[in-house]
């Protein structure tokens, strides 16, 4: 089982908690028009999954980085558009 | 709407859903409220005075807008390709890129598109260069606009893009349209001067053009403050300009909202989606939610996929109110919604409704099917996660995929199904092996899809199946008769609908019969071959398939028969405007290499010329005979300079293409026969002495290399050439002592053109060995065999000798007085006699009719170096007299008169 590592992300704009199923269950907090994005991430291709939706929202990125590191990975894809 | 059905006649473009792909290539419309951008137009045109175009901004920004706005203006011809996903698979993305071409110039990449259906996918390279090619030939300005880049912005397409942008003429134009930049040189191409950019800033509106946007989309007057509020909210988002518009249409205070809308701090969109949706009636924003998982729309796929009858009528109210959806055509049929738009959507479906995508995605996927479009069906199963069913699918288009050579297609498809549950689906995993195979991976990665055919008792297709991919392996190996016999296995257990892989089969049969040189066997094989490819609409396949078979015609000594096969090929590789596709190229070079055996010299060459030309379209291999034909042609012209020329450009190819050990070898023997021929008798010694040894040195330890078995037919023509070398070299004893078995193998194996070939070979030893009653008998059997087919070239290229014997022949012929069976034979040798004379003796730069003898290249070589007579004599330990013989000789032979006019002589024959 891989191993999965903590991000936090930040970006321009509010967002409530329905959005963390779509930022494949990152949990949504938002403040002073900004929102933070944080928690475990599988690996590097679903970490750019989520920039990408971040991206394909128009939401401006503010920041990105690792948090701390190492859990267990459940591997979970949730509600991606892929028709 | 049904796929391509596998009888159809012609493919003449590219093979894809038709309905779905004319949607990819619609040009958007453009709405009537537009915002005229002139600033940006006045950018776009700037930029057709350079290779690229990138528009790069985030999703709302109106990138496809402000491009649709200046292809509609300026009535220039633009080709349009929206992407998707699917279009990763670089087979799938160049056939879309061709088909978007062809709509503005219908001959555009025709022969890069039939290249694209050769079975194993064909160099991305030399697909491109072809279209490329076509593009320098139109001169007219072509633009390709390719939106949504962001889909596919993988390596292996900015391969291909990226290769395209550096080698695209001064008249192409590539625009990319992106929400992120693309994995290409841009740094370089901005060094250049050669890419012009339009990013989020320039595109989003400015206060005068989001103020009369605003203003034309609700109808009413606000106030400059309240605009300047949206403005600044929306920072000159055109996408959020456009929801705070709907929003406030129809409203009675638009100011309240706008108040709420700019006190609020959430994500613009996130906040006007929903003040969007609300005010909509509940069953359009039911529609709206369940909808937002396809990717098109139509009215009949949402009827099946939402429960409704009225969806054409929904979709076209939809677009009558602007609700960010585009139609994809011009009768309003096919619909999609604005990317970003959907997104939304989609997003909110979820929070409503939960997770409703598995059923709709099966919907959509049982709709497709019934429209015959699989592909789309596969992607909405998988989507759908509904396996069996994805399953289902790929085993009925797996092998219309292949044919198309979307092999990454197959892969990706292959890649989303769970590991286990392909174990159940054996014919599965053969596809997934062989689609491995194809595409060059690790052979024992490929094997190790394989199912387990002995443990589970399986099906004649999936056995079937599996022999075929074990004998492309060992055809790849070079193990011809383990190969044929599995591949005669795959025939005997795959069903006729496995139209594709009994194509294989066969043509993997009918190789590996014409490489052990057995000629009933590669006949019946490559008919079979031919006419399965022809039924399955694989036109390459079976011109190649005929091709061998007239080359199978031709080694049995059946020229007229070749002919007609070649011109079959010919006419199956043209299409019905008469153009030849570069796989013609094979016939021509195939009619060309015949013309010369008849000695009809001039269309010889142009034949063989125009079909080089072609066949490099389809890959340099394909001309690499060619090359070898047109030299035997010039050296036959008396050019033997230039024959060497063809030669080394055919080595060239050869040593680029190293998967067949056999080019390297043919090309080695045709520039032996160049050197027999011009005399240099002392490289050709040296190819036989180097042969012998290395034979030698075989024998003694292992047979070949890697176990491989040469081909008989090879062999046959590499001993031929040996002898050849040691008649020349007056070593007649020795070339009788290999002349006969392969005159009685030739015999026994019915191969008739070498039989012919080797009593000629025969007859001039005895010539040279003064037995001249049994050199023309030998020569008379040659004659007899080769007179009803027309031979001409493999008799007099021998020169003088022939000359002599054919004259003895017809002496002794002339003896039988009136036999009347006996003219035929008289007309023919002196029909020989006659075109042995015409031929260019004494030309300027022409071959020489009596070659140099080593003797006399040494004492050339000598003079050259500005030795005179005496020093020479001493050099060679060999008296003055000889010397000046020698000289004399030389000159005669060379039809000069000073030894500076022999030095130069020789050296525009290439003898030093």
């Amino acid at each position: 089982m891989s191993k999965k590592i903590q991000y936090q992300i930040r970006v321009k704009g509010q967002l409530d908690e329905r959005w963390t199923e779509w930022f494949g269950d990152m949990k949504v907090k938002s403040e002073g028009g900004y929102t933070t994005l944080s928690g475990p991430v599988c690996d590097q291709a679903a970490l750019h999954g989520i920039l990408s939706r971040i991206r394909d929202l128009g939401l401006p990125l503010i920041s990105a980085h690792q948090s701390e590191p190492e859990e267990e990975c459940r591997q979970k894809k949730k509600g991606a558009r892929e028709t | 709407m049904t796929s391509r059905p596998t009888t159809d006649p012609a493919p003449t473009s590219v093979a894809v859903p038709s309905p779905i792909l004319a949607t990819k290539l619609f040009v958007p419309p453009l709405r009537p409220e537009l915002i005229h951008r002139r600033q940006l137009i006045s950018r776009l045109e700037e930029g057709m005075n350079r290779r690229m175009i990138l528009v790069s901004a985030p999703p709302g920004s109106g990138k496809t807008t402000l491009l649709s706005e200046w292809i509609h203006g300026n009535h220039k011809s633009v080709a349009w390709l929206s992407l998707d996903q699917e279009d990763n698979d670089p087979t799938r993305f160049v056939s879309y890129v061709i088909a978007a071409l062809q709509l503005i110039e219908a001959d555009l990449g025709k022969d890069a598109a039939f290249i694209l259906q050769s079975p194993r996918t064909p160099p991305m390279e030399a697909v491109l260069t072809n279209l490329i090619n076509d593009i320098v030939a139109i001169s007219d300005e072509v633009a390709l606009v390719l939106d949504d880049y962001q889909l596919v912005d993988t390596p292996p397409i900015n391969k291909m893009v990226g290769y395209l942008i550096e080698h695209s003429p001064a008249n192409m134009h590539l625009i990319i349209s992106t929400r992120s930049d693309p994995g290409l040189p841009l740094a370089r191409l901005r060094a250049q001067d050669q890419l012009t950019e339009i990013r989020a800033s320039e595109l989003s509106f400015s206060p005068e053009e989001a103020t009369q946007f605003i203003q034309q989309g609700i109808g009413i007057d606000l106030s400059p403050n309240a605009i300047g509020k949206l403005i600044s909210r929306t920072e000159g988002w055109i996408a959020g300009l456009q929801l705070a518009a709907l929003s406030m249409r129809g409203r009675e205070n638009p100011n309240a909202f706008i108040d709420s809308f700019t006190g609020d701090e959430r994500h613009i969109a996130d906040y006007l989606i929903e003040e969007v949706l609300q005010r909509q009636p509940e069953e359009v924003q039911d529609f709206l939610l369940e909808t937002s998982i396809l990717e098109r729309l139509n009215g009949p796929l949402c009827d099946a996929v939402i429960g409704r009858d009225d969806s054409q009528q929904i979709l076209r109210g939809l677009e009558k109110a602007n609700l960010f959806i585009i139609p994809l055509d011009s009768e309003r049929y096919w619909y999609r919604y604005h990317h970003l738009f959907a997104e939304l959507l989609h997003q909110r479906l979820h929070q409503v409704h939960g997770n409703l995508d598995p059923e709709l995605h099966s919907r959509a996927s049982e709709w497709y099917e019934r429209e015959g479009l699989i592909a789309v069906a596969l992607d909405h199963a998988l989507s759908a996660k509904d396996y069996d069913r994805a399953m289902d699918l790929i085993e009925q288009t797996a092998e219309e995929t292949f044919m198309r050579s979307e092999l990454a297609t197959l892969q990706g498809w292959f890649d989303a199904l769970p590991k286990d549950m392909l174990r159940t689906r054996p014919m599965l995993s053969v596809f997934q092996a062989v689609a491995l195979l194809l595409s060059g991976q690790p052979l024992d990665q490929a094997e190790s899809k394989l199912p387990d055919v002995a443990a589970v008792d399986v099906q004649d297709s999936v056995d079937g199946a599996v022999s075929l991919f074990r004998a492309m392996v060992m055809a790849y190996q070079g193990e011809r008769d383990q190969s044929a016999a599995l591949a005669n296995q795959a025939l005997e257990l795959l069903p006729d609908v496995n139209l594709f892989f009994r194509s294989m089969a066969a043509g993997i049969l009918g190789l590996n019969a014409f490489y052990s040189g057995d000629v009933a066997a590669a006949t019946e094989a490559l008919e079979k071959a031919a006419h399965i490819s022809e039924q399955a609409g694989n036109l390459m396949n079976a011109v190649l398939a005929i091709c061998h078979l007239a080359e199978v015609a031709w080694i049995q000594g059946q020229l007229h028969h070749a002919k007609a096969l070649y011109l079959r090929a010919l006419s199956l590789g043209t299409d019905k405007h008469g153009q030849r596709r570069p796989i013609a190229g094979i016939a021509l070079i195939g009619l060309g290499g015949l013309k010369l055996e008849r000695n009809d010299l001039g269309s010889a060459k142009q034949q063989t010329g125009e079909g080089i030309e072609l066949a490099k379209k389809w890959g340099n291999i394909g001309a690499l005979n060619g090359h070898l034909t047109l030299a035997r042609i010039l050296l036959a012209q008396g050019h033997p300079k230039e024959a060497q020329s063809e030669i080394d450009q055919a080595k060239e190819i050869a040593v680029t293409f190293d998967a067949m050990e056999m080019d390297d070898y043919l090309v080695e023997l045709h520039q032996v026969r160049l050197w027999v021929t011009q005399g240099n008798l002392k490289a050709a010694a040296e190819w036989l002495d180097d042969r012998e040894h290395q034979q030698a040195l075989s024998t003694g330890s292992q047979a070949g290399q890697e176990g491989e078995e040469p081909s008989p037919l090879l062999r046959i023509i590499e001993q031929t050439m040996a002898a050849r070398v040691e008649i020349a070299r007056d070593q007649s004893d020795q070339a009788l002592k290999r002349i006969d078995p392969l005159l009685q193998q030739a015999e026994q194996a019915r191969w008739v053109a070498y039989f012919i070939e080797t009593l000629i070979l025969k007859s001039l030893a005895l010539w040279k060995q003064g037995h001249r009653q049994q050199a023309v008998e030998t020569l008379t059997q040659a004659l007899d065999l080769a007179r009803p087919q027309g031979y001409i070239r493999t008799f007099i290229e021998h020169g003088e000798p022939m000359d002599s014997l054919l004259e003895k022949v017809l002496e002794s012929r002339t003896g039988n007085g009136g036999d009347d069976r006996a003219k035929p034979m008289l007309n023919y040798t002196k029909k020989l006699l006659l075109a042995l004379r015409s031929r260019p003796v004494a030309q300027p730069d022409g071959s020489l009719a009596a070659p140099l003898s080593e003797r006399e290249l040494e004492v050339l070589r000598l003079v050259a170096n500005g030795l005179s007579n005496s020093k020479i004599s001493q050099n060679l330990f060999i008296s003055l007299n000889t010397v000046k013989t020698h000289i004399k000789n030389i000159h005669s032979k060379l039809h000069v008169h000073t030894r500076t006019q022999a030095i130069a002589r020789a050296q525009e024959l290439g003898l030093l």
